[in-house]
């Protein structure tokens, strides 16, 4: 089959995160089967207009993030329109409504999450309304109006997706996968001798940093000599107030700031630490999550779209009300129950064995061949 | 007897509050109830707020930017059971702690409760407010619980540190989610001071310029019958005439302040900002 893929980013672009690992994943093993599979993306600083991957034809049209989807339409109806078998649209806020002329292809809806509450988080007013309000409820119900059917990977984003016109029917969640080997045992981990919160992840408004540090800030009450690290890229102007929260806390000493870390220092700090913090405004699948409990770390969540799904509840971790002292409350919880924790703990690494990409690529193979 | 006891935390949040301090204080150490503990948790005082309350406890932090920040750092810190949330212009009956304590204790369903509050003060403006008080003593949709079991109000997240009005109906609507709220009968009494008119409307428009929040958050659907709205306060009020005409000047007055107080939301409401001040 050829396959072609709609995606602003490639796993090559510096933004790139959790959702790219899943196309790059995926790609890869449609190539290994035999399938031609071409990126339509954007141009990002340094890129070239055309290259080839691990074996995927990369097209690069466009340098701005918003103008891009517009060339790419223009491209993909003058040169690429009727040479796919299928087409699959991921959408990531611009979409492109390449599904709405396929061109005789199969076509796919890839949606990783809605932007919804991330708008007031990531773009000022009144960019912010005009984006929640009106664009992606505009563009969503518009692309609900194709036939494609749409794959997800979780259940939020289906739920989430299911308020503009998607029926339920229509939607098929695969597996998210994990692209580190999970600890073939729990015994060998050392942790810190610290009780240790790990905060993972670049430094953006939709991430909400800084309540992870308020909550180790109010949980510090009660656990003396708890400890947090962060690791992440610190260089927008969200980062640069993290950095200053940080230097201005009464527990400055007692947290560490490592800047971008490298993979292994990653799996490293994973493995080492206690417990992860995830507090994102909202997510697909909470990726890190799921890496960290490869690792023998189980997290501690809020309650928001994507990582309600990354953990269970009590089960593999904590999800809490998206507030500060809540997490505070499940730090400290979690760690003075220490068979809680040991229990938790080796569920939620029980459980990331099962989140492979081999999976996640059965599901979705199903899927394609299917149709 | 002390003994199984449970502990109750007493939380008061100040910043510059020497004048009503002391009184306050005092009437938390003076509770029926122990075991107690008391923790005051300032934000940078610039009048001896600090050590009027270094006289009563040891358990003095200092914390901003908001009451809601302070209060939430209180419960973080306590060891209690129970927590009571105290604010600095408060007194305490002698039975208010045990009474909350005893209405906890026989029911696992329920996790806050409702103090009644009382207004007292020097001046024209302080009777009106003690009048508009009384109207609320028993209406749910008005009085918020104060008194909680310390697990829940954590595991629920608190006051939301985001609002700086009507976070105390946020939370305890989040707290009744979780079981109803129960009520005592011993009363705090609420002192107003030398209550200035002028005083009182600034604050009005500071509160309801982030009182966006509050109303964005729970999905309200018109700003007027909203607890903080107007309607449904003159509709309190103009259910109990006798009440009114007991004490006609004091009853105008109070009509009158709540109507400027109503005005004045309104500007601030208007000319406030869809995001609060901490984003």
């Amino acid at each position: 089959m050829k396959i072609l893929w709609f995606t602003w980013k490639d796993y090559t672009h510096p933004q790139a995160g959790g959702a790219e690992v899943v196309l790059k994943e995926l790609s890869k093993r449609l190539v290994g089967d035999g399938h031609a599979v071409t990126f339509l993306t954007v141009r990002h600083p340094g890129a070239s207009a055309h290259e080839w991957l691990d074996g995927i034809e990369v097209i690069r049209i466009g340098r701005n993030r918003y103008t891009h989807s517009l060339y790419a339409l223009n491209y993909y109806i003058w040169h690429l329109r009727g040479k796919f078998d299928v087409v699959i649209e991921v959408v990531n806020t611009a979409p492109y409504f390449g599904v709405l002329l396929g061109g005789g292809a199969k076509t796919f809806l890839f949606y990783h999450q809605l932007a919804r509450e991330v708008w007031f988080h990531e773009t000022k007013s009144p960019i912010a309304e005009a984006g929640y309000y009106a664009i992606e409820p505009f563009a969503t119900r518009l692309l609900a109006r194709s036939r494609a059917p749409l794959i997800t990977i979780s259940d939020s984003t289906l739920h989430d997706l299911a308020h503009y016109g998607f029926r339920a029917e229509r939607g098929h969640v695969i597996t998210q996968g994990i692209t580190i080997e999970p600890l073939s045992s729990l015994a060998e981990v050392k942790k810190l001798q610290d009780p240790t919160i790990l905060s993972f992840g670049s430094f953006r408004a939709m991430k909400r940093t800084i309540d992870q540090i308020k909550a180790f800030e109010l949980a510090k009450q009660q656990i003396h000599n708890l400890k947090l690290i962060l690791a992440g890229d610190a260089s927008g102007e969200y980062g640069k107030r993290v950095l200053n929260y940080i230097d201005h806390s009464e527990f400055a000493d007692d947290i560490s700031y490592e800047g971008k870390v490298t993979h292994s220092r990653k799996i490293e700090l994973m493995r080492e630490s206690h417990m992860m913090c995830v507090t994102s405004v909202k997510e697909g699948w909470g990726l890190i999550v799921s890496e960290a409990a490869s690792q023998g770390t189980p997290a501690i969540v809020y309650d928001v779209d994507g990582l309600r799904d990354s953990v269970h509840d009590h089960e593999t971790g904590l999800v809490v009300p998206p507030y500060t002292l809540a997490l505070a409350n499940g730090i400290i919880h979690l760690w003075n129950d220490r068979s809680f924790y040991q229990k938790v703990r080796t569920a939620a690494w029980e459980w990331s064995k099962r989140l492979t990409f081999d999976n996640s690529y059965q599901d979705f193979k199903q899927l394609l061949l299917e149709r | 007897m002390t003994m199984g006891r449970p502990l109750v935390s007493v939380i008061v949040t100040t910043r510059n509050n020497h004048e009503t301090l002391g009184a306050c204080l005092r009437s938390i150490i003076e509770q029926t109830y122990v075991p107690l503990e008391l923790l005051v948790v300032d934000n940078n005082s610039t009048d001896d707020t600090k050590e009027i309350a270094l006289t009563y406890t040891s358990h003095v932090y200092n914390r901003g930017p908001e009451r809601s920040a302070q209060r939430n750092f209180g419960v973080a810190a306590a060891r209690g059971k129970y927590v009571a949330i105290i604010d600095s212009d408060m007194e305490l009956e002698p039975e208010v702690i045990a009474a909350c304590v005893a209405a906890l204790s026989n029911t696992s369903q329920s996790h806050g409760v409702i103090i009644p509050e009382e207004s007292f003060g020097q001046g024209f403006w302080a009777q009106c407010k003690r009048l508009e008080r009384s109207f609320y003593v028993g209406v749910d949709w008005i009085e918020a619980a104060r008194f909680f079991d310390r697990e829940t109000y954590m595991s629920v997240g608190g006051y939301d540190e985001k609002m700086v009005s009507g976070e105390d109906w946020d939370l305890s609507g989040r707290i009744a989610a979780r079981g109803p709220i129960l009520r005592v009968r011993p009363f705090i009494h609420h002192n107003e001071g030398q209550l200035k008119l002028w005083r009182t409307l600034k604050k009005k428009v500071y509160y309801a310029r982030q009182a966006r929040v509050y109303l964005a958050k729970n999905n309200v659907g018109s700003k007027l019958t909203t607890p903080a709205g107007p309607l449904q306060r003159y509709r309190l009020f103009f259910k109990q005439p006798r009440k009114l005409l007991r004490d006609p000047l004091t009853a105008l007055g109070m009509l009158f302040m709540k109507t400027c107080e109503f005005s004045f939301g309104a500007v601030g409401y208007i000319f406030g900002s869809r995001r609060s001040i901490h984003e």
